[in-house]
C-alpha cells in the first residue's frame, strides 16, 4: 500500500490528506475503500475507492 | 505569576528552560510518531532536532504549555527568524517588525482539546507585547489539522514554499 495526497475541498486554502492507496499501474492508484473518511469532518476531492491518476510534486534539500 | 505566563483552564504557558529539554524531546518524538501513523511525513530525525529545541530555549524563544502536574503538553517557538524561502513569498502584510512562529506541537494525547489554539493566542499576545506588527508561519499542506488551525484563527494564506519534506503553506496575520 502506498500513500497519496488527496486535495481537500472547502478548506479555503491548499490542504491535502495523506491516504492509503494501491498502485495499479504507472501513476494510477485506487484509494483504499477502507480509508477512514468522515465527510462531516472534511471533504476529499476523491472519496475512498476512487481510481485516480497521481502526479509527483517537488521537494528541496532545505530543512522544513 | 511571572511575566509572560497565563493560566488556561487546566494548562499554563511559560518560557521553556534547560530542564525541559528531555520532556520536549520526548514530546517531539511522540508527535512525529503520531503524524507518521496517519501518513503525515512532516518531521523526522533530521528536523526538528533536540539541538533545535535547545537553541529555542537558549535564545528565549521557546514556550511550553504544562498540565497541572507540570507535564509539558505543548510548545512553540516565537522569534523573528524567517526562513530564506520566505523572501520569495508575496506577503501582503508589511510591518517593520515581523514575528515568526515555529515548531508548534501538542502531545497526541492532548490534541483536539484547544491547547494549540491557546498556544497560538498566547503567541499573538506575546508578539504584540514585544512590539511585533504581524506574525508569519508555515504549515505542511498535507497536515490538514494544522492548516485548519491557522485559517480558523484568521491567518491568511500568502503562498507556498518548498522545503525538504515538500510544500508548506505560508500564513500571515496582522496584530
Amino acid at each position: 500500500m502506498d500513500v497519496i495526497y488527496v486535495r481537500l475541498l472547502e478548506e479555503g486554502t491548499d490542504a491535502y490528506r495523506p491516504v492509503p492507496a494501491t498502485r495499479l499501474e504507472s501513476s494510477v492508484y485506487v484509494i483504499d475503500p477502507q480509508a477512514p473518511y468522515d465527510i462531516a469532518d472534511e471533504v476529499w476531492e476523491f472519496p475512498p475507492g476512487t481510481r485516480v491518476i497521481g502526479s509527483r510534486h517537488p521537494r528541496e534539500s532545505a530543512l522544513g | 505569576m511571572p511575566p509572560g505566563t497565563i493560566t488556561l483552564g487546566t494548562s499554563q504557558i511559560r518560557h521553556g528552560n534547560d530542564g525541559d529539554i528531555d520532556q520536549l524531546d520526548s514530546l517531539l518524538r511522540y508527535c512525529i510518531e503520531a503524524m507518521r501513523a496517519i501518513g503525515i511525513d512532516q518531521w523526522d530525525d533530521i528536523y526538528p532536532a533536540r539541538s533545535t529545541l535547545l537553541c529555542d530555549i537558549q535564545s528565549g524563544a521557546l514556550y511550553v504549555a504544562t498540565a497541572p502536574d507540570q507535564t509539558i503538553v505543548g510548545s512553540f517557538a516565537l522569534d523573528d527568524q524567517q526562513e530564506p524561502e520566505y523572501s520569495r513569498v508575496q506577503w501582503t502584510i508589511q510591518k517593520a517588525r515581523v514575528a515568526v512562529v515555529h515548531r508548534l506541537m501538542v502531545h497526541p494525547n492532548c490534541q483536539r482539546s484547544g491547547i494549540a489554539r491557546h498556544l497560538m493566542q498566547f503567541a499573538e499576545n506575546r508578539a504584540s507585547e514585544l512590539d511585533y506588527g504581524a506574525i508569519r508561519l508555515d504549515a505542511f499542506i498535507a497536515n490538514p489539522a494544522a492548516v485548519r488551525l491557522y485559517t480558523s484563527l484568521g491567518y491568511q494564506a500568502a503562498g507556498i514554499v518548498i522545503f525538504r519534506k515538500g510544500p508548506f503553506q505560508c500564513f500571515e496575520k496582522a496584530l
